[in-house]
């Protein structure tokens, strides 16, 4: 340009360029500046660059527009999109197998990752999580394993903090059964603690009400969870008021706490202070070593390694009480567990509540993503198989000039496309069963969606990964085919991507049958343990909690008259107390104890259960030598019975050598009057405890009651009059003893539920995959039939050599499967010490079974070509 | 498009087109159009018809030289195509033809 324009004119220019078709644009501005050099002699300077600035405008029309340079990329895109479009809409069968299996494949392996996710991710609110480990104990006798504490002594926690600079500080909590009231009001409580004063500031439970350090320190103070406040005092203020425990000790509500979140090991309702235990017992009640009855925390100092720390323990456990365990040859071991695993790596005695399973929680994970494979597997079988009908498409392209590269490009955005409405089909499917999942697998675990956003983060790499998987070799196979070979009609699938997807296919079968075998033996382990012969008679009974009493004493007054009620009352058959009833571990485990002849060193661990002189004939246990308890011989308090496991214990071949022998049993001697056969006191599950029985007056524990079941409301209704007229408002809790029976299977009932849902899942999306495959490849070979069938085979021919090639694939699956099945099945039941062996049939019938479900997947197609008219088939040839 | 038909404007820029011939662009167009027909037209009416008229083949285009008035453009230079002038010559042959069909009376006065 030689002269400098007006500003207004060179906008306008600015816009011309902008706007206007380049090869237009020089004789259009050519002329506007020759209408302006006139203008600006005609009409001034002024006016002659308004009138340039409108009649540029003028050009704003769509003839002079840039036509908007060719974009390679949208329009491949738009390309891509209206092909895969028109594919889907074109196949729709094989589109809706496709897009419907995988859509199952992921919501099943959502629904499992959620549930997995919930059970990884216990106890991960705490701030202070890493450095927070609980101790367990082991307790050895004579070298060999004997209990597995979830908690320990009181001294654990105390002495590792007194020894090692690494521990910073710790924690101790002890279990207090006993009920608190209000004005009159008893309230029934889940899990009430004692916990010493730091508790608050270990672990990050926000507290509403109340300073950290201050509300359990000092005696007789007491902190509530928000819901148990509610519950007791509404709408009042709790803080300043005073509760009653057990009827007689009052506690200063000093603070309320939000309610533990669901994913934590720990739950408690109420925490009374530490100090208050100590002052009730004794202050060694803080250092002692023999009692495990206690949970301890501790804190280690950052970037301790718990490894290398606790082996030194061993060194101060022997300088401490190494003598001791010496002389009963015993041994006690801490193990660190560190926080946030608890809930999955520990099931031991005297958890606060009931814990998760590793081995079903990555059972879990495996079975998911299984249906995920499956489901992916679908894909890329359908999608390469399918290959052939699209080798045209593929060659007409090529012609045309596309690139390799935009082949793949279209078959990954065509699994792009379809994982993407799979993918929200099957956010759909877990939006609505959601709640029906969360139902069925069980009510510790009522939880919610998870909020973390590495839960999302992985959930997207999942589906892209899954589009990656499926839709790679597809893409990679259908880019490949040779033009002129595929537009000549020269084609046949190669035999490389026939192998593989044979092998596919297989896979999936394996794992189907994997999952079916799976589902079938935990169905029948189940079955079998619930078919035992318990040897105790468990049905109709009602068990009723015992009171809390402030004394023997008092329970010594009341107790024989509601006994006594209970004989009189017409509804009820039989009655007996003791200190647990079958269905859990009688939590009374007593070590030490030896024949008067034997040494310390000699000593044994038993479960102990004190009952009175009803407690065998109630549950039908019989005495195998000597005799059962019974008031008439006098001073039976002395005398115990044992079970014949216990007698093996104590060293006797013969269970008559036991009778009358004498056990030295915590410095008292009694006498062994009979032995118990073995019954299942805990579930089936378990092998036999060494049991001692002793007799006891009033036990404290439970009244078993066999009741009348014809009007069951109203023998319960009497029993709680006869409760309240011997007791008072006291808390008339009760259950039937085959509910708590059961619930001891809950876990692996739930296991066996979960892992049924998800195999039958794996298998419906696999036979989906088989559908759509024999399908297609019957359709190709329509023509075969059809001139077999002119030269004369029969229907049945035609079906044995159509489905041929698929039960060939099963049955290699089956033959791969069940080693694999097996191995997994030893180690599953290894878990229990009462199983069912593994026989033929186990593996047979769930081969049978899908055998014959992959049969008539693939006949159905079969036998529609089959039927076809050769004429019609044959007719285009 | 609209096959072959002229509008009244592309008939009077065609016209020009042809009076103009070997010097028709954009302004020598509008100003023959004022002066003939006393028509104002906006340039970029003008540049958009004769798109038009190239669109249907009727003209053709090709740059000239440049002069200093333009700031140094060139120009656009139009041309009957043959298939142009045969468009133009039928129209006027029609136009005739339906002239010399009118009847004497008919025209009153003229």
């Amino acid at each position: 340009m030689h002269r400098k324009d007006p500003w207004i004119v060179q906008k306008a220019n600015k816009f011309l360029e902008r706007f206007c078709e380049p090869y237009l644009l020089e004789s259009i501005q050519g002329d506007l500046e020759e209408r302006y050099y006139e203008n600006q002699s005609l009409k001034g300077k002024r006016i002659a660059k308004w009138i340039y600035l409108f009649q540029s405008l003028g050009f704003l029309r769509s003839r002079f527009k840039k036509r908007k340079k060719y974009s390679n990329f949208e329009a491949m895109f738009k390309n891509y999109f209206t092909a895969t479009i028109r594919n889907l809409t074109k196949n729709k069968f094989y589109a809706s197998i496709n897009i419907f299996g995988l859509a199952i494949g992921m919501a099943a392996g959502f629904m499992i990752l959620q549930y997995v996710y919930h059970e990884l991710t216990y106890d991960d609110f705490h701030e202070n999580k890493e450095n927070i480990y609980r101790v367990q104990t082991n307790r050895y006798n004579a070298g060999e394993l004997t209990t597995q504490w979830a908690a320990g002594a009181a001294g654990a926690g105390y002495h590792l903090h007194e020894n090692f600079p690494e521990v910073v500080d710790f924690v101790n909590l002890h279990g207090s059964g006993v009920g608190i009231s209000y004005e009159n009001k008893y309230f029934e409580l889940e899990s009430p603690y004692y916990a010493r004063e730091n508790f608050f500031q270990v672990f990050s439970i926000p507290l509403i009400q109340g300073v950290d350090s201050l509300v359990l320190k000092g005696l007789y103070k007491v902190v509530l969870s928000e819901s148990l406040a509610k519950k007791i005092f509404g709408d009042e203020n709790p803080v300043g008021k005073t509760i009653l425990q057990n009827d007689h000790r009052d506690f200063l509500v000093t603070g309320v706490y939000k309610d533990f979140p669901k994913r934590s090991h720990m739950n408690f309702d109420l925490l009374y202070s530490f100090d208050t235990y100590i002052a009730l017992s004794s202050e060694e009640a803080r250092t002692e070593w023999n009692w495990d009855g206690f949970l301890n925390y501790v804190v280690l100092q950052d970037g301790t390694d718990p490894e290398e720390f606790s082996s030194k323990f061993d060194q101060m456990i022997q300088e401490k009480v190494g003598e001791e365990m010496e002389q009963f040859n015993a041994g006690i071991e801490f193990v660190l567990q560190p926080l946030t695993k608890i809930h999955l790596i520990s099931n031991y005695r005297a958890e606060i509540k009931p814990t998760g399973d590793e081995t079903t929680t990555y059972f879990l994970l495996i079975i998911g993503m299984f249906v995920l494979f499956i489901a992916w597997i679908n894909y890329i079988n359908l999608t390469t198989a399918r290959s052939l009908s699209r080798a045209k498409e593929v060659g007409i392209r090529k012609v045309m000039g596309s690139y390799r590269s935009h082949l793949i490009g279209q078959f990954m955005f065509e699994s792009f496309f379809i994982n993407l409405i799979a993918f929200s089909l099957a956010a759909l499917i877990v939006f609505l069963v959601f709640p029906a999942f969360n139902n069925f697998v069980g009510n510790s675990s009522a939880y919610s969606w998870p909020d973390a956003p590495f839960f999302w983060i992985g959930l997207t790499a999942i589906f892209f990964l899954g589009i990656l998987l499926s839709g790679f070799y597809p893409a990679f196979v259908l880019s490949n085919f040779k033009p002129i070979a595929v537009l000549k009609g020269r084609f046949a699938a190669s035999s490389s991507g026939n192998i593989l997807r044979k092998s596919l296919v297989t896979f999936q079968f394996l794992a189907s049958v994997v999952l079916i075998t799976g589902t079938f033996a935990v169905y029948k382990q189940m079955d079998y343990l619930q078919a035992q012969d318990l040897g105790v008679n468990i049905d109709q009974n009602m068990i009723i909690r015992s009171p809390n009493f402030r004394s023997d004493s008092v329970r010594n007054i009341k107790d024989p008259i509601f006994k006594n009620r209970l004989s009189n009352n017409s509804s009820i058959k039989g009655q007996t107390r003791s200190t647990a009833v079958p269905g859990r571990s009688a939590d009374w485990n007593a070590g030490g104890i030896r024949l008067i002849t034997q040494t310390d060193a000699e000593s044994n661990q038993y479960r102990v259960l004190g009952a009175d002189d009803q407690f065998m004939d109630f549950y039908g246990l019989e005495v195998i030598a000597g005799r059962k308890f019974d008031q008439s011989f006098g001073a039976e308090h002395e005398n115990v019975l044992f079970n014949e496991e216990a007698v093996a214990k104590l060293g006797f071949r013969e269970i008559e050598e036991a009778l009358n022998k004498k056990i030295f049993f915590w410095g008292d001697t009694f006498n062994i009057v009979g032995v118990v056969k073995n019954y299942r006191h805990e579930s089936p599950k378990q092998a036999y405890d060494a049991m001692i029985f002793r007799y006891m007056e009033t036990p404290n524990g439970y009244y078993s009651v066999n009741i009348n079941t014809e009007n069951m409301r109203e023998s319960v209704d009497q029993i709680q009059a006869d409760w309240e007229a011997a007791f008072g408002n006291k808390i008339f809790d009760f259950f039937f003893l085959d509910d708590y029976y059961n619930e001891q299977y809950e876990s692996e009932v739930k296991f066996g539920s979960i892992f049924g849902l998800f195999a039958v899942l794996a298998i419906l999306v696999a036979c989906l995959g088989l559908f759509g495959l024999a399908s297609f490849i019957t359709s190709l070979r329509s023509k075969e039939v059809g001139v077999r069938k002119v030269l004369g085979a029969s229907m049945q021919q035609l079906l044995v050599l159509l489905t041929g090639d698929f039960v060939k694939l099963v049955a290699i699956s089956i033959l791969i499967a069940a080693p694999i099945s097996w191995w997994l099945l030893q180690n599953w039941l290894d878990s229990f010490d009462n199983r069912i062996s593994l026989g033929v049939m186990v593996f047979a019938i769930p081969a049978i079974t899908i055998i014959l479900i992959a049969v008539v997947t693939v006949a159905f197609h079969t036998f529609k070509t089959a039927r076809l008219n050769p004429a019609d088939t044959l007719h285009d040839e | 498009m609209k096959g072959t038909n002229l509008g009244e404007l592309e008939e009077l820029i065609m016209l020009s087109v042809g009076i103009l011939y070997d010097e028709a662009y954009g302004i020598a167009i509008q100003n023959e159009i004022k002066e003939r027909c006393n028509r104002s037209i906006t340039i970029s009416t003008v540049h958009s018809v004769l798109g038009r008229l190239e669109d249907k083949g009727f003209i053709s285009a090709r740059y000239g030289g440049a002069t200093p008035e333009r700031g140094g453009r060139r120009k656009r230079l139009f041309t009957l195509t043959s298939s142009g002038e045969a468009t133009i010559t039928k129209m006027r042959k029609m136009r005739n033809n339906m002239w010399d069909s009118i009847p004497k009376v008919a025209l009153g006065n003229a």
